[in-house]
């Protein structure tokens, strides 16, 4: 029985998020509220949290890994190891602080820095605590501008009402999921190529 | 009788021995008591702690009483025993010695009741003895009045016998029973010293945890004032912060009580001495159990210890078998290192991640509160480091700064010094793979022997650096490669010290030496060179053995010693190619060694009054292979004469003496007679003879068939002198022209004074007629031939033998000849 559990786990899919963004934008916010559907008013400076949680991704069961990182983390090379460690993004700014959208950037950059073997990262753009729309600074026309000039999704949410945020996690889950599917398919190609030339170099070896 | 005083003092003995045990260890009896009950068990009991008691009174050690009644058992095996136990001890003791024997046998019957080995006679007499009311001197009386005869005693000797011996089987068994024990439970105390050992260890972190807090937050402070910071920084160092709640003497203590305690933990794990660099400033601040698991399908893998060190955290894997014993796993540097809370989800509990590219591992604490520490400890000793580091940068920065004037109108330099600060790392970068691992490099170079390898690293880095500014780090590494250049050095002069094998011939050297030049050592190689040779000619030259003719030998020699000479010459001329100051020390050391080589050719030659002959032929050889050697521009020929001319000055002279005490002998037995050679043959060898000394004109002083018109003298004379010459015209060098001249002067005269003084004695006509045919041959024939082969082999004239044939001279020297007759 435990067997077989552990079978399951192991062989079910993961993948894995990173919560990205300027301090006190919401980040963990949104984790919690996507992981245990709840809001958590008071707010408390995070560290690197990791979560792990099974869900029904368009009818297959998959597991989600999401590393809520720290805003305020110093050290650049930290961060470096934080993003090396993910296969897709949320980029999270909060809608009444224009100076974490700005951020956001930056951010960015360092993520494609990091990761610059890969084409193609997984990364929505996330403007959080659209509830506040009375304290807006940032306009949706702006962000959205932005997200298309990076060739990515902008969406709004609200971790304390809930808006947008399983779709968040759920689009950015099938953006990882079709590169993955889509570097496989390399792969493979490619595995068979080589094969083929490494059988061959052989044969001249021999 | 005498057989039944022999029987008892056994299984007293056996009594004294449990006695003894009983006293001697207290814990062993509290086990013994343990042990299946018997039916005198109580009383017994009672019995043996009662005589513990009453030993105790009796002497205070416990022991001795016991041992002074052995030794008086022994003694008076013979005597009474009731006597012999009356000496050391009061009777109430020995009763209760008894008594403990009784037990002793009680249990032993047990044992024995279930091997079966003893019948019911035995069990019988064993009830006997285990009566509370048994008296050993009354049983003997009993027995020896009750037995009919030599062979009952002996029988129950036997029974008797057989029970004492196994009632030492039984102790024997419980007594090991109970020393399993007593190693288990010292097993035990071990283990709890052990944690003991740990839960100080604990203390300490915590105590050094708190230390660091206190640092780190007097930091922080200072960060607001960078300058009071540096200030502050430096009295740190000293320790006598007044801000810190500790004295000098206490932050000391504790630097070196972290210092001991890192030492200790990580001479627990396995590999991990080497790679990790015992810096000073290193402590450990925290460590403890932790279980792997895998980071994707969160499967336990292993069970590691990690060590979290002031800059690094250290994972090391459990070693089966070995309790408290690690093998290094993995080691990581804290800047850098992302720890990940992991949240509790089913079936995660207590885990963290840690993130270190392309790595990632998790791992899970014994439980929340452990985990807890952990994360907490890893941030806070990660912030610490951070800021030590700060300062450091700052520290090193800021006599940098310092130097470029403020003044300096040069709006370029300006910009450089705006631009400064942070790229002092960039300018040198040392993180280069390679640079990195130099000095283990290095080491594996050396050790493997590859010298070549080595400073080919050293050239490379030289190479590199050349040119860059000197910052701290690049200090740093020039101090450990120092000491590797070091090590090298020491390598490569032990490579050439003379204690080394000598084999090979000087190439073998090259290696070395080449090397040690490339390191810019070309004097101390040239020095080592040249002692390495020394001691092989030296050792070679002995090796020679010396057998068989001198002249064989000196052949030897020579072949062997120029060879050496020109070998290590040429090898000198492509090492030290580059080197033109290196070469006088090679002449010096030619000098020296050709001086050890005509210290063994004249011991050989001249000391063993070797013939002249034979000498100038040895000079002979050893110059001829000493001019090979001005071949390649090296001329020794000076040298080999200024050491040889004392030593053929004395051969010359010797042979002097010895051709005229010889003249002078033949000279006194002078008959002024025809030489008979008695055959033709005989005769045509001595003119062969003449004819190859020169004498030309020998022929005229022959007569028919073996006759010769001479006197016998004459001719000797004449065959030794110019041997004499032709020799030492062999060894002929200008610096021995006066002594050649002198005597050969002097051995002319000798002859020449013979037949003057002759001449004026003789008075028979016929015998004048003959001497004056004599003097004739000495001076128109000898002495122009002499003179002759001696202008030949100078090269010049000799004024002193023309004057020897100068009448006046003779005539001048003549009343002197007259004493010259012996």
């Amino acid at each position: 029985m435990a067997a077989s559990k552990n079978k399951n786990q192991s062989s079910l899919a993961l993948h894995k998020v990173i919560m990205v963004g300027s301090g006190g934008v919401g980040k963990s916010a949104l984790t919690l509220q996507f992981m245990y559907d709840e809001f958590v008013e008071d707010y408390e400076p995070t560290k690197a949290d990791s979560y792990r949680k099974k869900v029904v991704l368009d009818g297959e069961e998959v597991q989600i890994d999401i590393l809520d990182t720290a805003g305020q983390e110093d050290y650049a090379a930290i961060r470096d190891n934080y993003f090396r460690s993910g296969e897709g993004f949320l980029l999270v700014f909060s809608i009444t602080e224009h100076e974490s959208f700005t951020a956001t950037a930056e951010f960015r950059e360092q993520i494609l820095r990091v990761k610059a073997e890969e084409d193609k990262i997984p990364l929505l753009v996330v403007g959080n605590k659209s509830d506040l729309e009375e304290r807006r600074q940032v306009p949706v026309e702006e962000a959205r501008t932005k997200a298309e000039e990076w060739g990515v999704q902008y969406v709004e949410t609200s971790a304390k009402t809930r808006a947008n945020v399983d779709k968040v996690f759920f689009d950015l889950m099938r953006e990882i999921r079709a590169k993955k599917m889509s570097e496989n398919k390399d792969k493979n190609g490619k595995k068979s190529g080589k094969n083929k030339k490494s059988f061959k170099e052989r044969c001249c070896l021999l | 009788m005498r057989n039944t005083s022999h029987i008892p003092p056994q299984p007293s003995a056996h009594a004294h021995h449990l006695t003894r045990c009983i006293v001697g260890s207290p814990p062993l009896w509290r086990i013994c008591t343990a042990q299946p009950p018997i039916p005198s068990r109580r009383r017994g009991g009672n019995a043996i702690l009662s005589a513990r008691a009453l030993s105790n009174r009796l002497c205070p050690s416990g022991v001795t009483p016991c041992c002074a009644y052995a030794l008086n058992v022994k003694r008076a095996r013979l005597l009474s025993r009731r006597d012999a136990c009356a000496v050391v001890a009061p009777d109430g003791w020995w009763r209760a010695a008894g008594e403990a024997m009784a037990l002793a046998l009680g249990e032993s019957g047990l044992a024995a009741g279930g091997g079966g080995t003893s019948g019911p006679g035995a069990s019988r007499l064993r009830r006997q003895l285990e009566l509370g009311s048994f008296a050993a001197g009354e049983y003997v009386k009993q027995l020896s009045q009750q037995s009919d005869g030599d062979r009952d005693l002996q029988e129950h000797r036997q029974r008797i016998q057989a029970l004492s011996e196994e009632t030492a089987q039984s102790l024997k068994r419980n007594v090991y029973q109970n020393y399993r024990q007593f190693i288990e439970t010292a097993r035990e105390i071990s283990y709890l010293e052990s944690e003991m050992y740990q839960l100080s260890h604990i203390l300490t972190e915590q105590k050094g945890i708190m230390e660091a807090v206190t640092q780190a937050l007097l930091l922080q402070a200072d960060r607001d004032d960078p300058a009071l910071g540096v200030r502050r920084a430096a009295t740190d160092s000293h320790g006598n912060n007044p801000f810190l709640p500790l004295s000098a003497k206490e932050v000391a203590a504790s630097e070196e009580g972290r210092q001991r305690t890192l030492t200790t933990l990580l001479e627990k794990v396995e590999g991990c001495r080497d790679l990790l660099p015992e810096s000073p400033g290193k402590y450990l601040v925290y460590n403890g159990d932790l279980v792997e698991y895998d980071a994707d399908h969160m499967a336990q893998v292993q069970r590691v210890h990690a060590f979290l060190m002031n800059d690094c955290l250290l994972v090391a894997t459990w070693l089966p078998n070995r309790r408290g014993a690690y093998r290094y796993d993995a080691l990581y540097p804290l800047d850098g290192l992302a720890v990940v809370n992991v949240k509790d989800n089913p079936p995660m509990k207590d885990m963290f991640k840690l993130l270190m590219f392309p790595e990632s591992r998790i791992f899970q604490a014994e439980n929340a509160k452990i985990k807890k520490e952990w994360l907490e400890v890893l941030e806070e000793t990660k912030r610490s480091r951070a800021l030590s580091e700060k300062l450091r940068l700052e520290q090193e920065a800021l006599p940098r700064a310092a130097p470029p004037s403020p003044e300096s109108s040069n709006p370029f330099e300006k910009d450089e010094d705006e631009v400064e600060p942070p790229p002092e790392q960039e300018k040198v970068d040392l993180s280069l793979e390679w640079i990195q691992e130099l000095p283990e490099d290095l080491d594996v170079c050396i050790a493997q022997r590859d010298f070549e390898g080595a400073v080919d690293l050293l050239d490379k880095l030289n190479e590199y650096l050349a040119g860059k500014p000197v910052s701290q780090p690049v200090r740093e590494l020039r101090t450990k490669v120092d000491e590797r250049v070091r090590q090298l050095t020491d390598v490569l002069v032990f490579e050439l010290s003379p204690d080394r094998s000598l084999r090979g011939g000087p190439r073998a050297t090259r290696r070395a030496v080449s090397q040690l030049i490339r390191l810019g050592q070309s004097t101390k190689a040239c020095e080592l060179f040249l002692k390495n040779r020394a001691a092989a000619v030296h050792t070679a030259i002995r090796q020679l053995r010396i057998e068989g003719a001198t002249l064989l030998y000196i052949h030897k020699l020579c072949h062997v010693f120029f060879t050496s000479l020109l070998e290590t010459a040429r090898e000198f001329e492509t090492d030290f190619a580059g080197n033109s100051g290196c070469y006088s020390a090679f002449v010096v050391w030619a000098r020296s060694a050709m001086k050890m080589f005509v210290d063994a050719f004249s011991k050989q030659v001249f000391d063993s009054k070797e013939s002249l002959s034979t000498a100038a032929e040895c000079v002979k050889v050893a110059k001829e292979h000493c001019k090979q050697l001005s071949e390649i521009g090296l001329d020794l020929t000076f040298i080999i004469h200024t050491l040889l001319v004392k030593d053929i000055k004395g051969a010359l002279q010797s042979y002097k003496d010895i051709i005229i005490e010889a003249t002078k002998h033949r000279n006194s037995e002078e008959m002024w007679r025809k030489m008979n050679l008695m055959t033709p043959e005989a005769l045509g060898k001595l003119r062969e003879e003449m004819r190859s000394c020169g004498v030309c004109s020998f022929d005229q002083y022959t007569g028919d068939d073996c006759w010769v018109n001479l006197s016998y003298t004459v001719v000797a004379f004449t065959k030794q002198t110019m041997a004499f010459l032709e020799e030492a015209l062999k060894l002929y060098f200008p610096e021995l022209h006066m002594v050649l001249l002198e005597s050969l002067v002097e051995i002319i005269l000798v002859a020449v004074q013979h037949v003057d003084y002759s001449l004026r004695c003789e008075q028979g006509p016929e015998k004048k007629a003959f001497i004056r045919q004599n003097a004739s041959f000495l001076y128109e024939t000898v002495l122009p031939v002499i003179e002759k082969r001696f202008e030949e082999g100078v090269g010049k004239p000799a004024k002193q033998l023309q004057d020897l044939r100068n009448p006046s001279r003779l005539m001048r020297v003549n009343p002197e000849s007259t004493t010259s007759v012996v």
